[in-house]
């Protein structure tokens, strides 16, 4: 027997090892079970399962009270909320109301945390729904400070901020500057800014031109929303954004370390095809790929905001804009060639490269921004672009290719050097090195990998260890539920020499497209509201939370004003009587600061429910417009006495 | 046994394909009887001004200064010794109908790949290019948006570079329709692109050396028969397309992780007939082909031999059908992804060189099934890590193990109900040496 000839004689003693106590079987080697039937290897049998399933199971189960690793929060999609996700057991933690109305969490059903979702319109018309793309997570020093999330609407341009001291939405912004975005969103190493990157041209600052002055009237532009780290919030009047040319703009990322100060994006559709099949044109998919290669856009931030202090900005639609001409003339703007329809944009963790994946090449490209900046500084450049952005030469300015595979997408890192690719139309995550650029291994994924995230992959300090293959489709890999089918997250274990997989997520919520996973230690909530009373919107005391004992109904000028406390399980004041057209200004506390103990206050006839967690306090107004008996009740089950928690809305006719 | 079955393979391989000093494969093309004579020097794009539409521009053995521009019917034709070139640029582009390049040299174009540079970029109905070397440049013969377009016999060597990301495509079909690729040689190149390209005929092309050899992407109703692949990357790659037929090819020496003799993807009605598929890493690359419920992809004939893995599945594929297929010393007839399986494919009449049954009533079929079911490949698909050890004596104590000790039960891949004692013979064979 040629045993010695193995180069892995541990991990194949060990396949065999099993493999014979498989055959030779038997209960003798099992472990202890439950009794007959539910030892390892009987289960292993009667469940179908290999070895390798009972690793990877043993790699994710969770038992009961304990707490995952990671928290992964991964954007909804088109279902337009945030979707917190425990790693390794793949648990949902939490679905974040932050676009869309959500009654559980009472969001758009009331409570002035709806109101944050009516904030912006898009010419006047209410939004309950966003396409949720890019999560990222605030930054101190480039790494996760696990303050907030920031996250962005494709369809609307808009970037929400959320909380991660409660988990919830606290800002929505948005700028009619554009009309559609993608490269959204990504902070800068310090979170001073987020950005925000259109993708379908149009005029600047809205309104209608022909599609046929495509090339001088529709134009680009990236937003640099500024965030006030004290207050937590953006602050649009200090925010600003640069011009560029009617390309369709697509992922970004922040420079860091080395490169902080600079900010990477790329671009489709350097062609200008805008479609127009039933014109004589091309289908855009055909004309916005033909050229092979596209352009990255390499911006100067810094200076982009040096200019903007100093007021070298013109004024569209509220917005401070950087026009493209100023951008060129300061030397803030230059264009590298990528190939062939790239995707994701991804700045290697010591800051000095970017690895660039096009959709329809083969290769991750590795640029060294060194090289990039050196020459811009010298402004030597082999062309123009026809808008007279400075082009440099794509030789010049990469360090080399890595060989991935047909779609390389979306590229993320360990903390051994390696770095992970999808490939979306091999349907596979690569890893490889990226000292010697070469592929290590490839794992097949089920299907159609989009976008993947490794723990604190994107940040300065990547962790390794989980990978998660977010998957567009998932076709035959779980139990059918009708035409729309789940997405299929993938879990990964990365920790060691060779990718495993480990464990097969349907998400049915949305379509998620990035994630951040983040070491769940970072993640400091609050148990409860403190002082009783606050409103999470204001993050203070509300001045209509009331405390025990001075529950009351005050008929004032504007309507009748309640003022309510919950607690188990009773509301306060629990009748409620008013006239036919009045307006009620419902002012309720939660009173209550044991953790968990979360009431719901839903009222018939109104389409309100608001959530209240203890110590919240919301505000609800509404027209009593119908006379009638409005039961009103605790719609979260807070106690034995829960389905006693109710009360009524007299409403008298006029 | 196999070593040496191998050596032999690849001489007959390298004799039929891999040869670099096989082009161009047809004489020249004759020159025309009549034409306006056009001396080398600066003048050729003067000359091409200058001359009505439909004219014959005759060149000469010498160079020729480019880029060039062509923008009405024309015809040119030169010896290979007339050399075309140019430092900026695409160095001949052609933007009309009814134009003829035929028998010259393209030789150096410009570099820059966001501008596309290339030898020979044409764009208009009824064009033709025949027995044109295109050397030196970035990208080869570009042939965009065209209808009935003709390249034959055309001879594209790329750059060669070490750097695949760093060639350009030898030749590119876009948004054309209706055309003929025929006799045509590329290699050292990257790509052999059909995209967004229907109802063409691709035939007796060669493509060594290079990335992809024939890509299809988006493009229907296309015909490749009759061609060469030996050492890319990958042979033929059939992406979102459908009704393909790829028949009498011989695609070799695929190597590399990824090395693909075929590969389908989210393609249906496919036909893949008569052809050859020797040596690649994977024989044939089925990843969600047929998608569309109504697609049915048909392998018949074919010739399955020294490969990794003669069918790899990204996962359990349907509506396929494997037929009169020989299967013949490669390291497992199937792999499938995704702890799937093969079952759902019908495989009827194929030879295998491992089945172990009999034919009592010589019908020509074996009376028990082929199936396949080797323990180590299973292992394997779940270690991926092990794959280092295929083939080792290690694997085969493992499969020994799998048959003598029935409780390993290793799961069933793929069933022949009917399998082939001998194999069936083959109606195509690649020529030997075509360049006797």
């Amino acid at each position: 027997m040629t045993a010695l000839r193995f180069t892995r004689p541990s991990h194949l003693g060990a396949v065999l090892a099993v493999s014979v106590l498989a055959a030779c079987g038997g209960r003798n080697a099992s472990m202890q079970g439950g009794g007959a039937g539910s030892d390892v290897l009987s289960l292993m049998q009667s469940r179908n399962l290999s070895e390798q399933d009972v690793n990877a199971a043993l790699k994710t189960y969770t038992p009961t009270g304990r707490f995952d690793e990671y928290y992964t929060f991964a954007s909804g999609g088109h279902g337009g909320n945030l979707i917190v996700i425990g790693v390794p057991s793949m648990r949902i933690l939490k679905y974040v109301a932050v676009f869309t109305p959500e009654p559980w969490q009472g969001f758009g059903y009331g409570d002035e945390s709806g109101d944050v979702i009516k904030g912006v319109t898009k010419g006047g018309n209410q939004l309950t729904w966003a396409d949720m793309h890019h999560p990222a997570i605030s930054e101190t020093g480039g790494d996760y400070d696990g303050k907030w999330i920031f996250v962005n609407d494709k369809c609307n341009p808009r970037v929400a901020v959320v909380d991660l001291s409660d988990f919830t939405t606290k800002q929505i912004v948005g700028s009619d500057l554009i009309v559609s975005e993608h490269g959204a969103v990504f902070v800068t190493p310090e979170t001073d800014y987020v950005i925000e990157t259109s993708q379908y041209p149009a005029p600047l600052g809205g309104g209608y031109a022909p599609i046929e002055q495509w090339n001088d009237k529709y134009r680009g532009a990236m937003i640099f929303w500024r965030f006030d780290k004290q207050k937590g919030r953006i602050v649009p009047e200090q925010s600003f954004a640069i011009e560029l040319p009617p390309y369709m703009q697509d992922l970004a990322d922040c420079g860091k370390k080395v490169s902080d100060g600079w900010v990477f994006c790329n671009s489709i559709d350097t062609e200008r095809a805008y479609g127009g099949t039933l014109e004589g044109n091309p289908p855009l998919e055909s004309g916005a790929t033909q050229n092979d290669m596209d352009y990255l856009h390499c911006i100067n931030w810094r200076q982009a905001e040096a200019l903007a202090k100093a007021g070298k900005t013109e004024t569209i639609a509220g917005m401070r804009v950087i026009r493209l001409q100023t951008a060129i003339d300061d030397n803030l703007l230059a264009f590298v060639p990528e190939p062939k329809s790239p995707h994701g944009v991804d700045i290697t963790p010591d800051g000095a490269e970017v690895v660039v994946g096009g959709k329809l090449d083969t290769h991750t490209t590795v640029y060294d921004i060194k090289k990039i900046v050196a020459q811009m500084a010298e402004k030597k450049y082999v062309g123009k672009d026809p808008y007279g952005v400075p082009i440099l030469d794509f030789k010049g300015s990469i360090r080399g290719q890595c060989e991935i595979g047909l779609g390389p997408l979306h590229t993320s890192f360990d903390d051994k050097g390696f770095a992970y690719t999808s490939v979306f139309i091999e349907t596979v995550i690569a890893k490889w090195s990226l000292k010697d650029l070469k592929v290590v291994q490839k794992i097949d994924t089920h299907y159609n990998v989009g976008h993947l995230v490794t723990a604190e992959g994107d940040t300065v300090s990547p962790d390794g260890k989980y990978l998660i293959a977010m998957n567009k489709w998932s076709l035959d890999r779980f139990a059918p539920v009708g035409p729309l089918l789940p997405q299929n997250f993938q879990l990964i274990d990365i920790s060691g020499d060779q990718m495993q997989l480990l464990y097969d997520m349907p998400l049915p919520l949305g379509e998620p497209h990035y994630a951040q996973m983040i070491k769940a230690d970072k993640i400091k909530p609050v148990d409860v509201y403190k002082p009783i009373g606050m409103n999470p919107v204001t993050h203070e005391v509300d001045p209509s939370a009331t405390v025990g004992g001075k529950e009351r109904i005050e008929r004032k000028p504007d309507g009748v004003h309640v003022y309510m406390t919950a607690i188990r399980s009773h509301f306060s004041p629990d009748i409620v009587r008013v006239k036919e057209g009045d307006v009620v200004h419902l002012h309720v506390t939660n009173v209550e600061q044991a953790r968990d103990a979360t009431h719901g206050l839903a009222i018939g006839g109104q389409n309100i429910n608001v959530s209240l967690e203890p110590g919240k306090h919301c505000n609800v107004t509404f027209v009593a417009n119908r006379a009638g008996v409005w039961p009103f009740y605790c719609t979260e089950f807070c106690s034995a006495l829960h389905l006693e928690m109710a009360g009524y809305l007299l409403v008298e006719p006029k | 046994m196999r070593t040496l079955l191998e050596t032999l393979l690849c001489a007959t391989v390298v004799a039929c394909g891999g040869s670099r000093e096989r082009d161009p494969q047809a004489p020249p093309p004759a020159r025309p009887v009549t034409g306006i004579d056009v001396p080398p020097g600066s003048t050729l794009q003067q000359a091409i001004d200058a001359a009505p539409a439909g004219a014959t521009l005759l060149l000469q053995a010498g160079e020729y200064r480019g880029p060039f521009v062509i923008e009405k019917p024309l015809h040119v034709w030169g010896p290979p010794t007339a050399v075309l070139n140019a430092v900026d640029g695409s160095t001949l582009s052609v933007k009309a109908d009814h134009v003829t390049l035929a028998g010259f040299t393209v030789a150096g174009s410009g570099q820059r790949f966001d501008l596309m540079d290339g030898g020979v970029h044409l764009q208009g109905d009824d064009l033709t290019i025949e027995g044109v070397v295109v050397r030196d440049t970035l990208f080869g013969i570009l042939v965009e948006r065209c209808n009935r377009a003709t390249v034959r016999g055309n001879t594209v060597i790329g750059t060669g570079l070490p750097a695949m990301g760093l060639r350009g495509d030898g030749i590119r079909l876009w948004e054309t329709n209706d055309s003929e690729v025929v006799g045509n040689t590329v290699r050292d190149s990257r790509d052999v692109v059909v995209w967004y390209s229907s109802r063409n005929h691709l035939a007796d092309n060669t493509v060594t050396g290079s990335r992809y050899g024939t890509h299809f992407m988006y493009s229907h109703d296309n015909v490749c028969e009759h061609s060469r692949y030996v050492g890319d990357e990958v042979g033929i790659f059939v992406m979102y397309s459908h009704g393909i037929v790829l028949r009498r090819n011989l695609l070799a020496r695929s190597g590399g992780a990824a090395g693909i003799g075929i590969g389908l993807k989210e393609s249906g009605d496919i036909a893949v007939e008569d052809s050859w598929l020797l040596d690649n890493t994977t024989g044939l690359y089925i990843d969600s082909a047929p998608l569309d419920p109504d697609h049915h992809n048909h392998y018949l004939r074919n010739v399955l031999r020294f490969c990794e893995t003669a069918v790899a599945m990204h996962a359990s594929a349907k509506r396929s059908e494997f037929k009169d297929n020989q299967f013949g010393d490669n390291g497992a007839v199937v792999k499938v992804g995704g702890q799937g399986d093969a079952l759902a494919c019908e495989f009827v009449g194929n030879w295998y060189d491992t089945y172990q049954g009999y034919d009592l009533d010589g019908d020509g079929r074996g009376d028990v099934p082929f199936e396949f079911r080797r323990l180590s490949t299973q292992i394997e698909a779940r270690y991926p890590e092990l794959a280092i050890l295929h083939g080792a004596p290690a694997m085969g104590m493992v499969d020994l193990v799998g048959e003598v000790l029935p409780l390993f039960a290793p799961r069933r891949l793929m069933q022949d109900p009917a399998p082939r004692l001998r194999p069936t013979a083959m109606a195509f064979s690649p020529e030997v040496d075509r360049a006797r």
